[in-house]
């Protein structure tokens, strides 16, 4: 790991939290708007960017190597298994005429 | 992997050096202390440790299944006072079984001992949390017994919802916090690994070059860190619900109990391939050896490895298909769990094709090898049907699920267990295990596990419910079986544990590779010195190099 | 070490590592970095999935009760949250400037920076507490004092969905997972705290050396983890329908 060949310059962490700040603007604002069941995509997305955000400069997954990258999404790619598969059930429970399924 | 220390042939021969020189670094001798065991961070000392207290969970939770099938003898309840003495029994067997010595058996015990030194390094990454991992094992073992001896637990090891949170009057939050406690062992086993296997290798140990028992404990670990965690978080809501009645799997208060078995199952069904992945790592490492040929198919037995280990965590559905869960979900569980089936095969067949034309030697390691191959088939072939759905509907909460578990469990991870213990026994104690008193345990546990657990197959099918501690009379004769077979199998895992401790002793001392393996464990003295390797090996060769012209010639 | 070379190497190619005590079992600084790091971040693929149990509950009832949540969420403020989001970005850019600094070898930049960190960590937990505090004013807290009468319009106000009266069970449900989530997340915080004053407490002690930047980089990894969970509670909990 060479990342010491990669100091993130003062200014770059002001952006980065300005960039921050801007997008919980952002995601208040869109929580404001009528968008219906929307609101959680949205708001999702928000959270998203940010979440990367963080994790790509202030945690210097940008300058790791590939496997901490692996190791960060794989976390969430698991936590979105355990998401849909479990969801996949509430959401068909009813379309058959079967009492109970 | 340095050619020139690997011993084409299996016969041992004396160590250059023997004698109290040699012996005075190794890491047994290397301190006497009690303190220096307690304290320790060596991973070998750590393996130890484990191994010891694990060996005491599994002849408890035996001498449990023993009063189990004793009661079943019988069609009417005799032994026990009541059924809920007898719920207790199972569930408590089941409890220590699974968290207390399948978890940890192999990777705890040989993986400890052996990853460092199989990928050429001093230690694992973090020597003081192995450590600590020991401890936290040892406080939720401990917690659990104490909870056990004052009354015990009767919900089953699966700990369901509404029974659990609502209706039993027995200490399910205290064994629930030992299940809890004893997760961040595992959860702090695995990191361990994960990082070592990453960051620790010797030069020239490239993955294509990583001995397969690495590779499956790679991918258990990975299990291990992503599903312990969701077990953990889902104890913590059945303890809230218990303690506050503010749930969220109550049905009165608009929750749903299946939503527990979802995020148990999340964790509990990949914890199946915590069990047996490592078992087939152990398989990958006596196979070859005793086959005298390289391993078939090495990428491809790598890549089923971790392919299961990536569809255990979309499979865990099958648990539920007679709950409440809807229909398409059990579809589509159903045909995921039906794509295990297919590196589960690649293992199996590219067992048979390492042994195909090869010298086969029967010694016990490779009789408990063969045995597991087997019995694991028999249980991984179940376990299909087990997936169908229509055919679940019909044997779900039988013995046959009861049957197909312990083929898998006791046929497929013990047996492994045992065998990779045989086999790196030189090793690790530094003595020659008796090998006409191996064999013939090997054989007890083989005649005794099926004589156990196929009556069961039986039984299931002819729809004796699991669970039930009075039955109709017309499955005693099964059950009579049942119970014979068990009574063999403890007599057959009994005898292991007197030669094993009477070796210390009276065996011969090991040579430095007395199965001529291949592998950078078997170029260390056995036992091993307390840092491992004088130098940091250098490894220029491919895995499992026998030798093929030697099978040829001879 | 015994190799000069090695040790010059490792030296040369990692100018801050090498103040951290090289452990016997690693060959060299690099190695011992990259362990920690990777360890984690392993470490932290556990807490999402820690947190992902209960997230995936939450997902279960939010889909199954809409109105139900929406109706619930509006009790919270997201204005006190947006502030709280606002402390714990602001916690965030302090510990990377604290890890900077390490990179830097400015002790002085890393303990005010830590020093800052703890300071907005505390804001955090204090804001926290308020809310609480109010909520439990307002039998919100789930169990036998729960009480909730569902405003004027709430319920046919929600979008897309047929008014109906709303399932109150549902709606303490919101408050369990809110109670949850919050409280869990305040406890990493506090353990994330206690670690923090004992890193600050080393380094002020010169007991670990600032310019070493495994334990505050390690550190402060684990606190920016606690921050991304926080930039999901606040929208799932706060912004599900705001009017």
């Amino acid at each position: 790991m060479t990342h010491e060949n990669h100091h993130v310059s003062l200014r770059g962490y002001l952006i980065t939290f300005g960039a921050l700040v801007g997008l919980l603007g952002l995601a208040i604002l869109v929580a404001y708007l009528p968008l219906g069941r929307f609101h959680l995509t949205a708001t999702l997305i928000v959270a998203t960017i940010k979440a990367v955000i963080i994790m790509a400069i202030f945690m210097h997954l940008r300058f790791s190597n590939r496997l901490t990258i692996a190791f960060a999404s794989g976390a969430f790619l698991w936590l979105g298994i355990l998401i849909t598969l479990t969801l996949s059930d509430y959401l068909s429970r009813g379309l058959l005429a079967i009492p109970g399924k | 992997m340095s050619g020139t220390l690997i011993e084409p042939r299996l016969d041992p021969r004396p160590d250059p050096v023997p004698g109290p020189k040699a012996d005075a670094e190794n890491y047994i001798a290397v301190e006497h202390s009690v303190k220096s065991w307690l304290l320790t961070t060596d991973h070998k000392r750590i393996g130890i440790l484990y191994m010891l207290s694990i060996t005491l969970f599994f002849f408890i939770g035996g001498v449990m299944a023993t009063i189990i099938r004793m009661e079943l003898m019988t069609p009417r309840g005799d032994l026990l006072r009541s059924g809920d003495e007898y719920n207790r029994m199972f569930t408590q067997h089941g409890i220590i079984m699974i968290f207390f010595f399948l978890i940890p058996s192999i990777p705890a015990v040989l993986g400890n001992f052996l990853i460092p030194l199989q990928i050429g390094a001093r230690d694992l990454a973090f020597p003081k949390l192995n450590l600590l991992s020991w401890y936290i094992f040892m406080v939720g073992g401990m917690f659990t017994l104490g909870v056990m001896l004052t009354g015990g637990v009767d919900t089953g090891w699966t700990f369901y919802t509404p029974f659990s949170s609502m209706f039993s009057n027995t200490h399910v939050i205290a064994t629930a916090l030992g299940v809890f406690i004893v997760g961040f062992s595992s959860i702090l086993t695995g990191l361990n690994f994960i990082v070592t296997i990453h960051t620790m290798r010797a030069p020239g140990m490239t993955w294509g070059r990583l001995p397969l028992f690495c590779w499956a404990h790679y991918a258990t670990s990975l299990v291990q860190v992503l599903g312990t965690p969701v077990l953990a978080v889902t104890i913590v809501l059945l303890g809230l619900e218990r303690i506050l009645r503010i749930g969220i799997f109550d049905p009165k208060l608009g929750g749903d109990p299946i939503l527990f078995q979802h995020m148990f199952w999340f964790y509990s069904h990949p914890a199946v391939y915590i069990m047996v992945l490592p078992s087939f790592g152990v398989l990958n490492e006596i196979i070859p050896c005793f086959s005298r040929r390289p391993v078939f198919g090495y990428k491809f037995m790598a890549g089923a490895i971790l392919a299961i280990s990536m569809l255990g965590f979309l499979v865990w559905g099958h648990h539920m298909f007679v709950s409440g869960q809807s229909m398409y979900s059990g579809m589509i569980f159903a045909i995921l769990s039906l794509l295990v089936g297919i590196p589960s095969g690649i293992k199996v067949f590219n067992w048979t094709a390492t042994m195909y034309k090869g010298q086969v030697i029967g010694k016990t390691p490779m009789l408990y090898a063969l045995g597991f191959v087997g019995l694991f088939t028999i249980g991984g072939l179940t376990g299909l049907m087990l997936a169908s759905l229509a055919i679940d509907v019909h044997v779900h909460d039988t013995y046959f699920v009861v049957a197909h578990f312990h083929y898998i469990m006791v046929g497929g991870a013990t047996m492994a267990y045992l065998g990779g213990l045989h086999f790196w026994w030189p090793k690790i104690s530094g003595r020659m295990y008796p090998e006409f008193w191996g064999k013939i345990a090997a054989m007890i546990i083989f005649i005794g596990f099926n004589l156990t657990f196929f009556p069961q197959f039986l039984l299931g099918y002819l729809g004796m419910p699991r669970r039930y501690y009075e039955y109709k009379p017309e499955f005693q004769i099964l059950h009579v079986m049942s119970t014979a077979g068990a009574s063999i199998l403890a007599v057959g895992f009994l005898i292991p544990l007197v030669y094993f401790i009477l070796s210390l002793w009276y065996s011969p001392r090991a040579p430095k590779n007395p199965w001529g393996a291949t592998g950078l464990e078997w170029t260390v003295a056995s036992p091993p010195p307390a840092h491992n390797f004088d130098e940091t090996p250098i490894v220029t060769e491919p895995p499992y190099n026998y030798d093929h012209d030697e099978v040829d010639h001879e | 070490m015994s190799d000069p070379a090695v040790a010059l190497a490792a030296s040369a190619s990692s100018v801050e590592m090498g103040d951290v005590p090289l452990a016997h079992h690693f060959d060299d600084p690099v190695q011992q970095h990259e362990s920690a790091v990777l360890g984690m971040w392993a470490f932290l693929a556990t807490e999402v999935m820690f947190f992902g149990g209960i997230i995936a509950a939450y997902t279960v009832y939010r889909a199954i009760s809409q109105d139900e949540f929406a109706a619930a969420s509006q009790r919270l403020s997201p204005a006190l949250g947006g502030i709280n989001t606002l402390v714990l970005l602001g916690s965030s850019l302090a510990v990377a400037l604290a890890v900077r600094g390490s990179q830097m070898r400015q002790r002085k930049t890393v303990l005010i920076m830590l020093g800052l960190t703890m300071l907005l960590g505390t804001a955090f937990l204090g804001i926290k507490a308020y809310e609480w505090s109010l909520e439990f004013g307002h039998h919100l807290a789930p169990g036998p004092n729960f009480h909730f009468e569902a405003e004027h319009g709430e319920a046919s106000a929600s979008a897309s969905h047929a008014s109906g009266p709303l399932d109150l069970r549902r709606v303490q449900m919101f408050f369990v997972f809110y109670f949850f989530m919050t409280g869990l997340h305040a406890f990493h915080m506090i353990i994330g705290l206690a670690i923090l004053a004992i890193l600050f407490v080393q380094i002020f002690r010169r007991r670990l050396p600032a310019t070493g930047e495994r334990p505050v980089e390690i550190v402060g990894l684990y606190w920016h983890f606690v921050d991304i969970v926080w930039v999901f509670l606040y929208p799932l909990l706060y912004l599900i329908e705001v009017r």
